[in-house]
């Protein structure tokens, strides 16, 4: 007993204050250090489908319609190129076909009917509109390009007022096209970022080498056209 | 002889809790000394794939848009919850969109143990407040990049946030950012912890519509305590 100090009850109770004091802060035991990251990828996956075909057609000129086989204006086969003008083959993005003849020329289908073209976006951005462009998108003016589809011996019609289909309903109202060289189309990708587009357009009659003649020889005339899609 | 008695007995109260504080570098306010905290990590945070363009005729300095100056809350942003839901939201006068890519987003994750039963406290100048005074951290890529901030934990395992209490930082431990409670399993003592948080668009270096494409990268820090 006379190794053991006495302290001070006084002492005491202080050196207990200061203790829970101390021990009353927060004390940091650990920190983690998270890695954190997103990713940003803009580009657009694209997977070719159909090919657009206008089926099977007659293209005639008449003859004494023509002036001289090269007047301006007249359209015709025989004629010089007069887009609206001229005979022309509408496909429809439902699949239709539609003949309509020009001041000098006729256009007839045969039986059978067009195939739209088709073509998936895929990984794109989620519920977003995204943009389609080219020059040969229908427009209010009639303003928009032209690309030839080359027959087997030098023949060409001229493809133009593409038309594209982006909600699967079969026709182009959704392609609010925009007065100018080419128009702009907007779709809407679905949940899982895909769409899929359908494509039409129209192919008109057009001046056929320097020789008059009144109807377009056969075979297949093809060509292509570029479609831009962005965000 | 009486007063002998109390002393001792009090000595060796002390002694012991003494003896635990130093030991444990830690206390409580009830004066019970806590085991030390260990921590676990487990999934990294990901916010996914997005696309994030700008408008350039609308763009200004100030808008915080893609080809502007930071401004978050302004910006266009990418929200993700905790349970890995991501929803966007376009920036200020609709300069900046970030549009979602196929996939889900993905909350960080780590496990903490601790004593049983015990409040633990997360801080993190990053951790959402009430008045978006939140610093920020950069997610890296090349000379561009987004900003992190607004991180939410959720502690008890529900997806959801509304155990994180939300109070300000005590002054002198956090200046900015808020404090998150969690409470240790009562017979492991462990806690799993989910983290998420928000991404703004910034300027970028060279001013232009769309953020190039790569991973962008950075780190959240987060104290954990008694």
């Amino acid at each position: 007993m006379k190794s053991l100090k006495l302290i001070p009850l006084k002492a005491l109770f202080c050196i207990s204050l200061v203790l829970h004091l101390a021990q009353s802060a927060h004390a940091t035991d650990a920190s983690i250090t998270i890695p954190a990251s997103v990713t940003v990828d803009a580009t657009i996956t694209l997977t070719p489908g159909v090919d657009m075909d206008f089926g099977q057609f007659y293209m005639t000129g008449i003859t004494t319609a023509e002036n001289g086989g090269v007047g301006p204006g007249g359209g015709a086969i025989n004629g010089a190129r007069t887009v609206n003008a001229s005979s022309y083959i509408e496909l429809l993005v439902n699949g239709n076909l539609v003949s309509s003849d020009g001041t000098t020329s006729k256009a007839s289908s045969v039986i059978g009917p067009g195939v739209v073209g088709t073509f998936v976006i895929a990984g794109a951005a989620v519920s977003t509109p995204v943009r389609f462009t080219s020059p040969e998108l229908i427009d209010g003016d009639a303003t928009a390009g032209t690309r030839p589809f080359d027959g087997p011996t030098g023949d060409s019609i001229t493809f133009t007022d593409l038309t594209i289909d982006t909600d699967n309903d079969g026709i182009a109202d959704n392609d609010l096209a925009a007065t100018g060289d080419g128009a702009v189309v907007t779709g809407t990708t679905d949940a899982a970022g895909a769409l899929t587009v359908r494509t039409g357009g129209r192919i008109y009659s057009t001046y056929i080498g320097g020789v008059d003649n009144n109807l377009y020889e056969a075979g297949a005339y093809s060509g292509t056209y570029t479609i831009t899609v962005s965000y | 002889m009486k007063k002998q008695l109390i002393s001792q007995l009090l000595l060796s109260l002390l002694s012991i809790s003494v003896s635990n504080g130093v030991l444990a570098a830690t206390g409580n306010i009830g004066g019970t000394s806590l085991a030390v905290l260990g921590i676990t990590p487990g999934v990294s945070m990901d916010f996914g794939s997005i696309v994030a363009i700008g408008n350039g005729a609308l763009e200004a300095d100030g808008q915080g848009a893609i080809s502007g100056v930071a401004t978050p809350n302004l910006s266009a942003f990418l929200d993700m919850a905790l349970d890995g839901t991501r929803t966007i939201g376009v920036g200020g006068a609709g300069t900046a969109t970030i549009s979602l890519l196929p996939g889900a987003g993905v909350p960080a994750t780590f496990v903490v143990n601790g004593v049983v039963s015990t409040l633990v406290r997360f801080t993190s100048p990053l951790i959402l407040d009430a008045d978006s005074t939140v610093v920020p951290v950069s997610l890296v890529n090349g000379a561009n990049s987004f900003l992190l901030t607004d991180v939410i934990l959720d502690t008890d395992g529900d997806n959801l946030m509304n155990n994180d209490v939300l109070i300000p930082d005590p002054v002198g431990v956090n200046a900015a950012g808020s404090t998150v409670w969690g409470t240790t399993d009562g017979v492991t003592g462990n806690i799993n912890v989910g983290v998420s948080g928000r991404i703004y668009t910034i300027e970028l270096a060279t001013p232009n519509l769309a953020y190039p494409d790569g991973a962008y990268t950075g780190n959240v820090d987060i104290v954990v305590s008694y």
